[in-house]
């Protein structure tokens, strides 16, 4: 018992530097030696051990942050009641105040940066609250430690790599060892007396006081302006439709626009002199500009926040086009340097993370987000001393950008010079009257990628906080915490514990209100109408390189929704459960039998006008769950062979003149028909889709759908080609995001492209030079000879491969192209005999057609290469 | 377990765990926190005097310039002395140090043919020299029975060879701790008898080579420039500038001075003219020391080559690979005083062969050697089999024949033209290591220990590390290596924005202008008394003199004026200065003269980067032409 009591400080130490790393950087090791620690301090009790118990249970289960109120309350329990609070408060600044490194985040010593490693170290300064005088030799000592190991570390980078430093392990191990050498004996006496608690009346005031705020200082926004007049990056104004293409189209932020007006009143100017900012409850957005901002225009805009007007100010990476010094001239009247950096998590990938249920705690603009990803955004140089932390990338490094790539990007490489830190991704200041906000990364809320709960969820978060006083007050209770803290250490009270006790209530309430109940949920409706599920492999990626092998890509295919007339919204939450009642669109790829709803439940969802869609991959034909669940519905499925034609290459490097002509195969698909019993009716089929309606079927048909794919790959970003694609798509992209759409919608009138294969009837040889060109290089000129003639294997004679090529594209031409509203170029693309898509660019003077271009695009299209071919005479 | 047998482990694991992980230096940590505790504890003044050597040895080991594991081997030897606890086994894990015994380690694993057997030589010297000592035989069979038959079963079945190293290291440990006496004075004194006279041995077989440091320093090339690896050996003579040392190119081999260094990079041409010469430097009566680097494989007969250059086998017909298959070496053994750069390009190429009475200078823990399987263009595959040798493999030798002295090293890519360039740190270190000396220091400061230890004088290794540490760092050091200083800029050799490729398209025109990187222009370098160009950005501005620049704008990707803007910035510059290339407000390339020396700035990080186009080195040659005109002339 003596030996127990003799290392009660010691328990105290290791345990509070195991929950310091648990809270503030989700570290499991850290969670461990908490665990250990408060079961070692129990003293084998059982009572106490069954409140350890509960207490580690609960922690694990629901989130690491919990333990800044369950750790408290076992410290209660025990007797050290002002050490609990002191605790609590600790755990509490310690977190939130983290995002201050980012001012110091420049400065490195030998290669190091500075931040990094003071991030390691900072939650040791909790020690302190346990300090009491017989212990100034022990907690000397263990800070002596720390600063060499401080020491120490800046100057062993040979032997630091960046994932050593990232580790989790590695983080705890040095906190742990100092404690465990230093402070392994002393104990610290419980509090026997009870001490009332003074302010029960403040606390009931304040729980009114801030009720009524947060319900009823929310004052909506009247009007939200964007800047459009600073280039049409990302413009709001575009009109995304089923015929708009090209990632002008698909990054801008026109669906952006149509969700804020789901809610708010919108309006936009196009020129800098037609900006009117006379109401007060109006919020500006100012994003990426790539044209530079007027003296005159930033004058107005910095007088108009400072009597009252706010300002919502969105930035990207690396000082894209400009962006980043164009939007500094403007912040800078605000004290704000954005860093003409990127951001990426310690992987070197792009920062993602999951809350927990008790991320409330410690609230942000992502607290009521399950899953966070950002999409390498920026960070911040300097911000201003009144500035407010509103979201963080989490732990990340920030990357400055290499002005020699074209997207300005460094390497991405985690580096011990840079900093590794919790930047900052969201956040504010007050400027005078008004308020000045800044988030650091555009991608996410384009077209292509504003479809994910998450982003919906975020940007409606970030209108809320934006309206929202009580950030402001959290921020200022924070401060008030440190001050009090402080207080502690240097007057250390034993007996009155119950300010800090007012304190730490008072937060719990705010963050509950404004990390919870504040932050609202999606509403179908009004925030989406088709709700997508998703199989486990299923990604949404905004590059395709992202994308785990073996897995697939489906952004393209459900971003097109938005430009065919449908409002899709992607769960974060993979392999979720379809819940019918979520949506009467209902989109589900590659879904796991898990993830099926029961099949009289999909009846009913049918019967009742649900549409919904089920994308499975074809290696889930296989699947005998499945199968059953299918045949439920009366619905088999069957196995259909389809001769085709495919281009093969002959060897690796899989170019133009590697390759013979088309070469024949059998594609093996798997499609669905209904039984002559079943309440389904086969109403539409290809070869990759079957639509159903069920039965009875009355005119008019008042039923749903149920659209079923044993083809999901079809639809996948490989097949249709990414979001990158330029203004002219694949004719298969075009096929396909039509198809799906009408589909969902039930329209089996589906408006596809126009003829793929051109025929080679029109012979002509007017056409007697070309050049063939790889990837911007000229590889192959010349003369067509007069005895030409047409044979279709590149490599066997390039020539009349050559020659092959011009007559298809001409017959094309021909056929398509002429009665185009823009003379000289095709509205599809053209398949050639060899199964290669073509874009065709033609000029034509009095009727003759003088020349023609044909490009193919690597990747998209086919081939690992790029290539023109310049056909005149 | 009490702490004495805690750092008793610890000198046990350093000594048989692989070297290299950060828990070499968590083991230095931990054994410095414990001296710096004990020490605390007891005198304060001296105590922190103690611990202040202690942590500046600490620093000078993670910088590399003392070798981390003699250092750890030091200190638990010096925390085992002061708590007078098992200081017979602490002897013991410093005589392991000796470049005897890591000769004895790679000369056995030559000879093995069982790679399970292989990869715990270290563990079974370890064991057969503490048992022997200890007079435990019975337990010492049994302990080894142990060792290579879990070994063995772990090798079998497949576990990953990182692990089969660890748990091997674990039983060998627990042989030891469950063997241990209490201590015995009389019976540690003997030992430590025994362990003065092995590591004075080790120590004066030192003396066969060429010792001391060189007066003249050549290298020897092929002369065919036509074949694929001449590129790595264009320029070189400029390319060797980057050590510091002026290098001569070897034409006459009559002409040589005794105690003259020539370095052989480059073996796999085996051009006539180059092997005559060989066989003439073979056959001089001079006293040489020879730098040669092989291949892998026997890749163009460079074994062969070798193996006759130097009269016996030294290079094997295999291919080493790294841990992860790395560019770079990573942290390796040596029985030099420092420890071998660990960034330095040093990879797969081949192990090499020791005598007895040679030395193995550099071994790589868990390095791999695949065997050459004779089939055209295969170089391996890079993937760890069971029955491919695994262990402490031998990577470079020191030996002698007749009076020339030879520093093989088993692979050249630290000494091909653009890797010196980006680093010349691994070639600095191996001119050193020819003088011999750092090995000697090495031996020498583990005599000493050994033997102070049975003097029991009181501070003493810490006192003799931190005096030899003082001593060779001053006597070794190389004098002036700022042509590289100036232009390193913390970028790997295959670094993409490294000046190191286009560096050499334009060596040989640079004459006497230096080339200066710097992420962001600073006074040092206009200070510096050299022509020079100067490649950098401004952070926000810049002043020096009557210098000024600010205002910049960044950009990049940029085609202008015949030159490709990589990653530069345009700068409005005020005072005495010739604009080069710039528009009305904002300048790109200037020349600031200052005492007379030129300093032209380009105002780009990455103007000559690899990637950088050819316009740009053809622009800087043009610019070297017209350097010399007036101001009026200014280049267009």
């Amino acid at each position: 018992m003596t030996l127990v009591n003799n290392q009660g400080f010691f328990f105290l130490t290791i345990s509070l530097i195991g929950v310091s790393l648990a809270v503030s950087e989700n570290n499991i090791y850290g969670f461990c030696i908490f665990a250990a620690a408060l079961f070692q301090h129990t003293n084998y009790k059982t009572k106490e051990i069954f409140l350890a118990l509960i207490i580690i249970l609960v922690a694990l289960f629901v989130g690491y942050e919990f333990l800044v109120i369950l750790y408290p309350i076992f410290l209660f329990k025990k007797g050290y009641q002002i050490i609990a609070v002191n605790i609590a408060i600790g755990l509490i600044v310690i977190k939130y105040f983290l995002y201050l490194l980012a001012l110091i985040s420049d400065i490195t010593i030998n290669g190091t940066n500075i931040s990094s490693i003071l991030l390691i170290l900072l939650p040791s300064l909790l020690v302190l609250i346990l300090y009491e005088k017989k212990f100034r030799k022990e907690i000397a000592s263990f800070y002596l430690y720390i600063f060499i190991t401080f020491s120490l570390i800046l100057f062993s980078n040979n032997w630091i790599n960046p994932n050593i430093i990232s580790s989790e392990f590695t983080r705890a191990l040095i906190l742990v060892i100092p404690t465990l050498v230093f402070i392994n004996s002393g104990d610290i006496e419980p509090f026997k007396n009870k001490v009332a608690f003074k302010y029960k009346l403040i606390l009931i005031f304040l729980v009114i006081l801030i009720s009524f705020f947060s319900f009823s200082n929310n004052k909506k926004y009247e009007e939200i302006v964007f800047d459009e007049s600073h280039g049409n990056w990302a413009s709001v104004n575009n009109n995304f439709n089923e015929g708009s293409f090209g990632r002008n189209y698909f990054y801008s932020y026109s669906i952006l626009r149509e969700f804020i007006e789901r809610n708010y009143q919108t309006t936009s100017f196009n020129k800098e002199k037609d900006i009117v900012l006379n109401k007060n409850k109006s919020l500006l957005i100012i994003k990426m500009p790539i044209k530079q901002l007027g003296k005159s225009y930033i004058d107005k805009v910095s007088k108009w926040v400072s009597n009252g007007g706010h300002l919502l100010v969105i930035s990207d990476h690396t000082n894209l086009y400009n962006s980043t010094f164009y939007l500094n001239e403007l912040l800078d009247r605000f004290g704000i340097i954005i860093s003409e950096t990127a951001v990426f998590d310690k992987k070197g990938q792009p920062n993602k993370y999951t809350n927990s249920l008790t991320s409330f705690l410690f609230p942000s603009a992502d607290s009521n987000i399950e899953k966070m990803e950002w999409l390498t955004g920026t960070s911040l140089k300097t911000f201003p001393a009144n500035f407010i932390p509103l979201g963080t990338y989490n732990l990340s490094y920030s990357e400055d950008g290499d002005y020699s790539n074209p997207n300005r990007f460094g390497k991405f490489q985690p580096h011990l010079s840079l900093p590794l830190i919790n930047h900052i991704s969201f956040g504010k200041t007050n400027y005078k009257k008004g308020k000045v906000h800044i988030l650091l990364d555009s991608t996410p809320w384009s077209n292509f990628s504003i479809s994910k709960e998450m982003y919906k969820k975020y940007i409606s978060n970030i209108l809320i906080i934006c309206e929202t006083k009580l950030y402001d007050f959290r921020h200022y209770l924070l401060i008030l915490m440190v001050v009090y803290l402080v207080f502690q250490l240097g007057f250390k009270s034993k007996k009155n514990y119950s300010f800090g006790l007012l304190l730490l209530l008072t937060y719990f309430l705010l963050s509950y209100i404004t990390g919870n109940q504040m932050l609202q949920k999606l509403n179908f409706g009004t925030d989406y109408d088709t709700a997508v599920y998703s199989g486990k492999e299923v990604n949404y990626k905004f590059l395709n390189q992202l994308v785990p092998i073996g897995e697939v890509n489906f952004t393209r295919i459900v971003g097109s929704l938005n430009r065919n007339g449908l409002n899709p919204l992607i769960f974060d939450k993979k392999e979720k459960r379809l819940n019918l009642d979520e949506s009467d669109k209902i989109l589900a790829i590659q879904p796991t039998i898990s993830q099926l709803p029961y099949t009289y439940e999909v009846i009913d969802y049918v019967k009742q006008g649900g549409s919904l869609t089920l994308l499975f991959s074809k290696s889930q034909s296989s699947n005998m769950q499945i199968k059953e669940w299918l045949s439920e519905l009366g619905i088999y499925i069957r196995e259909k062979s389809n001769y085709g034609f495919i281009e093969s290459p002959r060897d690796e490097k899989d170019n133009l003149l590697s390759r013979d002509q088309t070469f024949a195969i059998k594609n093996i698909n798997w499609l669905t028909y209904s039984s002559n019993n079943s309440l389904f009716k086969l109403q539409y089929m290809n070869n990759i889709i079957q639509s159903f309606i069920v039965r009875p079927i009355n005119l008019p048909y008042e039923g749903g759908f149920l659209n079923i794919s044993f083809s999901s790959d079809q639809f996948s970003d490989s097949v249709i080609g990414d979001i990158w694609e330029g203004i002219i798509p694949s004719n298969i992209a075009v096929q396909q995001e039509r198809m799906l759409a009408s589909l969902i919608n039930g329209n089996f009138n589906i408006n596809l492209t126009k003829k793929f294969i051109s025929n080679n009837e029109n012979k002509l040889n007017q056409f007697t030079k070309y050049g063939l060109f790889e990837d911007g290089r000229i590889i192959l000129n010349g003369e067509f000879t007069e005895s030409i003639s047409d044979n279709f294997n590149p490599s066997k004679n390039i020539e009349t491969y050559l020659f092959s090529l011009l007559n298809q594209a001409i017959s094309f031409v021909n056929i398509n192209c002429l009665d185009e509203p823009v003379l000289g170029e095709c509205p599809s693309n053209y398949v050639s005999e060899d199964m290669l898509e073509w874009r065709i660019k033609f000029r034509k003077e009095s009727n003759d057609i003088t020349s023609i271009e044909l490009i193919h695009q690597r990747d998209s299209n086919g081939l690992n290469y790029t290539y023109n071919i310049v056909y005149g005479k | 377990m009490n702490k004495d047998k805690l750092i008793l482990s610890v000198g046990t694991l350093n000594f048989l765990l692989p070297f290299g992980f950060i828990y070499n230096f968590i083991f230095l940590l931990l054994v410095l926190t414990f001296i710096g505790k004990e020490e605390l504890e007891k005198n304060k003044i001296a105590g922190l005097i103690k611990l202040f050597f202690c942590v500046i040895l600490f620093l000078l080991a993670v910088k590399g310039f003392i070798s981390l594991n003699l250092l750890i081997s030091i200190f638990v030897l010096y925390f085992l002395l002061k708590k007078k606890m098992y200081a017979g086994i602490g002897i013991l894990l410093i005589f392991l140090e000796t470049s005897l015994s890591q000769n004895l380690i790679s000369y056995f694993l030559n000879s093995s043919a069982f790679p399970p057997i292989g990869l715990v030589i270290p563990n079974i010297l370890l064991l057969v020299i503490y048992f022997l000592t200890i007079k435990k035989l019975i337990p010492l069979v049994f302990s080894l029975i142990i060792l290579i038959s879990i070994t063995t079963l772990l090798f079998n079945f497949n576990i990953h060879i990182f692990y089969t190293a660890h748990i091997a290291a674990l039983i060998t440990l627990l042989s030891i701790l469950l063997n241990i006496d209490d201590h015995d004075n009389k019976a540690e004194k003997k030992t430590s008898l025994l362990f003065i006279i092995l590591s004075t041995i080790s120590l004066i077989t030192f003396i066969q080579f060429n010792v001391g440091i060189k007066d003249n320093f050549h290298y020897l090339l092929p002369s065919d420039d036509d074949s694929y690896e001449a590129k790595y050996f264009m320029n070189y003579y400029e390319a060797l500038e980057f050590t510091g040392i002026k290098f001569e190119n070897l034409l006459d081999i009559n002409a040589l001075a005794d105690n003259s260094l020539i370095l052989i990079p480059w073996v796999s041409n085996t051009d006539s003219n180059f092997v005559d010469q060989l066989n003439l430097l073979k056959n001089s009566n001079k006293k040489l020391t020879i730098i040669i680097a092989g291949e892998h494989t026997n890749y163009s007969g460079s074994r062969d080559l070798i193996n006759g250059f130097v009269g016996k086998s030294v290079i094997n017909d295999d291919l080493t690979v790294p841990r992860n298959n790395s560019d770079y070496s990573g942290f390796l053994r040596s029985i030099d005083f420092m420890d071998w750069p660990n960034k330095s390009v040093f990879n797969r190429g081949a192990s090499t062969a020791v005598g007895f009475f040679d030395k193995t200078v550099l071994s790589g823990d868990l390095w791999f050697s695949e065997p050459n399987i004779n089939e055209w263009l295969w170089v391996g595959d890079y993937k760890w089999q069971p029955t491919d040798k695994i262990g402490r493999i031998p990577l470079a030798t020191l030996t002698k024949n007749n009076n020339l002295t030879y520093l093989i090293f088993g692979d050249n890519s630290f000494l091909l033209n653009t890797q010196i360039i980006a680093d010349p740190n691994a070639l600095i270190r191996a001119i050193n290591l020819s003088s011999i000396v750092p090995f000697m220091i090495h031996d020498l400061i583990i005599l000493l220990i050994i033997i102070l230890s049975i003097l029991t004088i009181d501070f003493s290794p810490i006192i003799v590390v931190t005096i030899f540490s003082v001593l060779s760092f001053q006597a070794l050091k190389i004098e002036s290596i700022n042509v590289w200083r100036d232009f390193y800029n913390n970028q790997s050799g295959f670094d993409e924005n490294n000046f190191n490729s286009k560096f050499l398209d334009i060596a040989k025109e640079l004459d006497d202008y230096h080339i200066i990187r710097a992420n962001y222009l600073n006074k040092d370098i206009f200070m510096k008394n050299n022509n020079a160009f100067i490649f950098g950005l401004v952070d926000s501005e810049f002043k020096f003199m009557d210098l000024e620049i600010k205002n910049c704008f960044r950009t990049g990707s940029l085609n202008y004026s015949n030159i490709r803007i990589m990653n530069g910035q345009f700068c409005k510059v005020k005072g005495d200065y010739i604009k080069i290339i710039g528009d009305d407000n904002k300048e790109f390339i200037f020349l600031y003269k200052h005492n007379n020396f030129n300093k032209i700035v380009i105002l780009d990080r990455n103007f000559l980067s690899t990637k950088a186009p050819g316009i740009n080195v053809d622009y800087i040659k043009k610019l070297i032409l017209q350097i010399g005109l007036s101001k009026s002339n200014k280049p267009s």
